[in-house]
């Protein structure tokens, strides 16, 4: 037995990131350490993460839980990509869908031949040869078989949900293995003196709460990891511009969209996401160029059902702490960084930054070299994502505002840089340091973007011609029929997962 | 559209890399498409080590060329491996095992080695104990794994060993019947094209003259990529100190071992890899330590069957080119890199490159873009072998001159970087292109007896009694499997056996 091991936990604040960690770490602790959080219903929530990403399930595989149950509970929807309009230029639209592209050939990637027969002429748009993409458009959605010799099996997902529920959803599961939550405002947070580590947090009730490894989910302000440790901010305006965006919910529209949409405006662009009892949306935008007053207006004007609650205004700034783990604080969530919700990587990056804890769970004695993993990593993951997020604004053709005129003409960074260029010279792509989005996902965004690589892979021309023709139009008719042979979203969610009308009644008056 | 795809490779040099480059370019490319031709340079040919001792994605490649894998076998008098012995690398007497494949099975959301470390006090159970190819490979034992990933014969990795000249003859064989062409000359001169200093064509001493949009330089020497284009080789002495090699087959007399063995000497270390019918061996050594008569003499003293032949002594200059590929020229294998072979992955090495040419494959422009990202992706691979083989060298409490520097060599930092992580907690670190994946890691960790200072703070809240019952479970099955496996022998002899006629 390790008599130095932790045994008092303390998660400030609550939210998506702070249930998310408590749920994550009662499930790991099993009794082995107290766990509390402390959380504000003064405060709130921000709750703009409605909408994932696949690595979602993995999340809620390692809790246990029931999808269908999950998505009752949460009023979610199935996800099968994002939909962006009018980022290439105006009146565009392309889709970046969840599963790969076609089937490689002799260890060719596929894309590689679907450039060729695109420079022939001779090609359908690449949407076709990917099933998630194909049953999006189609708005249809089942799970995947497991079953790899089916088509079904290459077909990906992620949900959206109703932040809210979904912290109230996690805090029941915490609650029920231990997680002690104390309802409170911090005013004061004890410093150890000879090494500045956390001691305890103080309530506005006067009680003191003693801990020896405190997680900061406290948001934008950074209770713990700023405005107590000072740790410092990077920031990322420069080449994510936008600092302001402005939510509101509306009423559902006829169909229930199984994919995230993005649609750039003048200044930012505007978010909808499908959800059961409600679509959430957000205008995302850079206060430099368009006022409040504009930006709100412009959200109302493009809403697909009746407002459902009064627009809340929120401000940030891109970037990410200097150190994500400084002693004893680990940040979570709003409070260790803000990229855009552009690839929907807020509620990842908080499971993300949980299961690198988990990897590197500390003693009492917080050995530097586990800390320091833990931030390189987690930089790693943020400047990966950071450029990722870039790519959207930069590779495009607008000149219609200063906004994009901004975006289209502004130096980008160098490992972006790199990974355009050789794209754009011959459809390459390599991953870097183990980073969240793979080859598909950049393959889709650098072509819908309209980054057109120049030459496709010589050794595509070794491949017979006429096969390889053959083969890639019975890979976009099985897509095909597999799509058409799927329930609707809406059908397979009736059939499913659909949350008591009761509750959505409910959940909708006391959430808005 | 005019038409730029590369029409013609010149593969300069022969041997293994030679040959096995012609073999996947005239495969990949078809002799419609290119002309590829080999320029066979005098000593290209020759094999330093008998054999190749191979680790598991070797056979990536040979699937991708479609060979069948106990033809094969038949034509290179070819075995199965299950991993490397290592003896007496920490210190005299002391040996582990490092198979491939997985240790154990997680559980609790714990990778197995943080379990196994939790009962290490309390139990005599030694981690190869939860290793399936471990246990068959310490029983001599050998099938290829189950298809079936419910069974426990479905968790292990091989290898294969192949013999070295043979290996070669069917590359060769393989490549020609792609239309590969050869011919025997050595080179007199290398042209560059005026202006962007490309190379053009490279002139032979039989008179000819050999032009190309592609060049591949095989030759033990670097005689394109260095002596031609000036890119200088980085020297890894400091990490990997061997400068002489002695290499000798002798007959395989006893039982056929299904794994190579690595044994560490005064000033150096031996290998040992059975094939079919012989064994190769070869000392690696550093001459500030041996000599040549002494590392001969003892390398013969210690062989386990007749000698075939005498001792072959070569130079080994550890380390890489500064560039692989620059403007139109590739190198591969020894002009490329060269590493001591501790980790048996220096055909996985020659084998990794080809992939990343041919993913990376030109047009006749060589556009410095893709050179540049093969350049970042084999050096990445190159690093993350060496850093396994320095790991070897650093942990070792032995007492002669030799082993002493090896403990004070100062290691590359992400190599510190994976010793720190595992000392502290057990985790391991995995960068891009690692060859070595977790369980490869920790084998090679816990036998160098490298142990983390303390437990996983996590593992403390599995139950213990739940943690015993599961490792006995796992031992046991992996016992019990074990025992249905056949001999490796018989297995060879049932499934590709070498027809018994001489070596021509």
């Amino acid at each position: 037995m390790n008599e130095n091991r932790i045994q008092k936990i303390v998660i400030v604040g609550g939210g998506s990131a702070g249930w998310m960690a408590a749920a994550a770490l009662s499930r790991v602790m099993r009794g082995q350490a107290s766990i509390r959080l402390i959380e504000s219903e003064e405060i709130g929530i921000v709750g703009v993460g409605e909408a994932t990403i696949p690595p979602i399930l993995t999340f809620n595989g390692m809790l246990g839980i029931d999808e269908n149950e999950f998505a009752k509970k949460t009023q979610a929807t199935f996800k099968l990509g994002i939909e962006f309009v009018n980022w290439t230029r105006q009146g565009h639209t392309y889709l970046h869908p969840f599963g790969a592209f076609g089937i490689d050939i002799e260890a060719i990637k596929f894309h590689q031949f679907w450039l060729k027969l695109q420079q022939m002429g001779q090609a359908s748009p690449i949407d076709d040869y990917c099933l998630s993409a194909t049953a999006a458009r189609l708005g249809r959605f089942a799970r995947p078989t497991p079953d790899p010799r089916s088509v079904l099996s290459s077909l990906a997902y992620a949900f959206h949900f109703d932040a809210g529920l979904y912290a109230l959803y996690l805090r029941d599961y915490a609650e029920q293995r231990g997680v002690v939550r104390t309802e409170g405002r911090v005013v004061d947070v004890g410093v150890r003196g000879e090494d500045g580590f956390v001691e305890s947090v103080t309530l506005a009730s006067g009680e003191r709460i003693e801990g020896e490894l405190f997680i900061d989910c406290s948001g934008f302000r950074g209770l713990l990891i700023e405005q107590t440790l000072k740790t410092g901010y990077v920031d990322w305006s420069k080449w994510l511009p936008c600092d302001r965006a402005i939510a509101a919910p509306c009423a559902s529209a006829s169909d229930l969209t199984p994919f995230t949409r993005a649609t750039a405006r003048e200044a930012g662009w505007q978010w909808r996401i499908p959800l059961q009892h409600r679509i959430g949306n957000g205008y995302v935008y850079c206060s430099k160029y368009i006022s409040d007053e504009d930006a709100r207006a412009t959200l109302l004007a493009n809403l697909d059902g009746a407002l459902l609650a009064e627009p809340r205004l929120l401000h940030f700034t891109a970037g990410m702490r200097k150190r994500f783990w400084n002693k004893n604080v680990v940040a979570l969530g709003l409070a260790s960084g803000f990229m855009e919700p552009l690839e929907s990587t807020s509620i990842h990056l908080v499971q993300a930054g949980i299961s690198k804890l988990l990897a590197l769970f500390p003693d009492r004695s917080f050995n530097p070299v586990l800390i320091d993993e833990y931030n390189k990593l987690t930089t790693a993951q943020f400047e990966n994502i950071r450029n990722f997020l870039v790519l959207h604004y930069n590779a495009t053709e607008r000149n219609d505002t200063p906004f994009w005129d901004y975006c289209r003409t502004m130096a980008i960074p160098e490992g972006l840089q790199r990974k355009i260029d050789l794209f754009r010279d011959s459809g390459r792509f390599f991953r870097y340091e183990d980073e969240l989005f793979a080859e598909n996902n950049w393959i889709a965004v650098m072509l819908g973007q309209n980054i057109m690589p120049r030459h496709y892979d010589p050794l595509v021309d070794g491949v017979d011609f006429d096969s390889m023709r053959a083969n890639v139009e019975r890979i976009k008719t099985l897509i095909r029929k597999t799509a058409d042979s799927l329930p609707t979203h809406r059908a397979f969610i009736e059939q499913y997962c659909a949350a008591p009308q009761a509750e959505t009644a409910r959940a909708a008056a006391t959430l808005n | 559209m005019s038409d730029t795809r590369v029409r013609s490779v010149a593969i300069v040099g022969g041997g293994t890399a030679g040959w096995f480059a012609a073999a996947a370019l005239g495969f990949v490319l078809g002799p419609q498409r290119a002309q590829v031709r080999v320029i066979e340079t005098p000593g290209s040919a020759e094999e330093r080590l008998g054999a190749h001792a191979a680790i598991p994605p070797v056979r990536v490649w040979h699937n991708r060329l479609g060979f069948d894998e106990n033809d094969l076998l038949r034509k290179t008098q070819g075995a199965f491996s299950l991993g490397v012995e290592y003896r007496d690398w920490t210190r005299a007497g002391r040996a582990y095992f490092h198979a491939y494949g997985e240790i154990g099975a997680p559980f609790d959301g714990l990778s197995f080695h943080h379990h196994w470390l939790k009962l290490r006090q309390s139990s005599d159970a030694k981690l190869t104990d939860y290793s399936v190819g471990a246990v068959m490979a310490k029983r001599g034992r050998f099938a290829r794994p189950a298809n079936d990933p419910s069974s426990v014969l479905s968790t292990y990795g091989y290898g294969l060993h192949l013999d070295a000249a043979l290996y070669q003859r069917s590359l060769r064989a393989f490549a020609e019947s792609k239309g590969v062409a050869a011919v025997s000359a050595g080179v007199r001169d290398v042209r560059l094209r005026a202006g962007d200093g490309y190379i053009e064509a490279v002139e032979l001493d039989n008179g000819e003259r050999v032009e190309a949009d592609l060049f591949i330089d095989c030759t033990p020497e670097g005689r394109l990529i260095g002596d031609a284009l000036g890119v200088a080789h980085e020297d890894w002495s400091a990490l990997m100190p061997c400068d002489r090699v002695a290499a000798i087959e002798c007959e395989n007399a006893s039982d056929l071992v299904p794994f190579s063995r690595a044994t560490a000497r005064e000033a150096g270390w031996q290998w040992r890899a059975p094939t079919q019918k012989r064994i190769a061996n070869a000392s690696f050594y550093c001459s500030r330590f041996q000599s040549d008569d002494e590392a001969a003499s003892k390398l013969l003293a210690s062989l386990d069957g007749k000698a075939i032949g005498e001792p072959r002594l070569t130079r080994l200059a550890s380390g890489v080119r500064g560039e692989f590929w620059k403007r139109n020229c590739v190198s591969l294998g020894p002009a490329a890199g060269d590493l001591e072979p501790i980790d048996a992955a220096n055909l996985h090495l020659l084998h990794r490159s080809i992939t990343r040419l041919v993913d990376l494959f030109p047009d006749r422009e060589c556009r410095p873009r893709e050179s540049a990202e093969y350049n970042r992706l084999v050096r990445n691979e190159f690093e993350r072998v060496r850093d396994m083989a320095a790991l070897h060298y650093h942990a070792n409490e032995r007492e002669e001159p030799f082993w002493a520097e090896r403990r004070a060599a100062a290691l590359p930092e992400t190599l510190q970087r994976k010793l720190k992580l595992f000392r502290s907690r057990g985790r391991v670190v995995l960068l891009d292109e690692e060859t070595f994946l977790e369980a490869n890691w920790v084998s090679v960790f816990v036998g160098q007896n490298v142990l983390p200072d303390r437990g996983d703070p996590l593992i403390e809240s599995v139950d213990a009694e739940r943690m015993k019952n599961n490792l006995a479970r796992m031992r046991t099955m992996i016992a019990q499997a074990a025992e249905t496996v056949p001999t490796h022998r018989a297995y060879v002899e049932a499934h590709c056996a070498a027809p018994s006629e001489a070596r021509a």
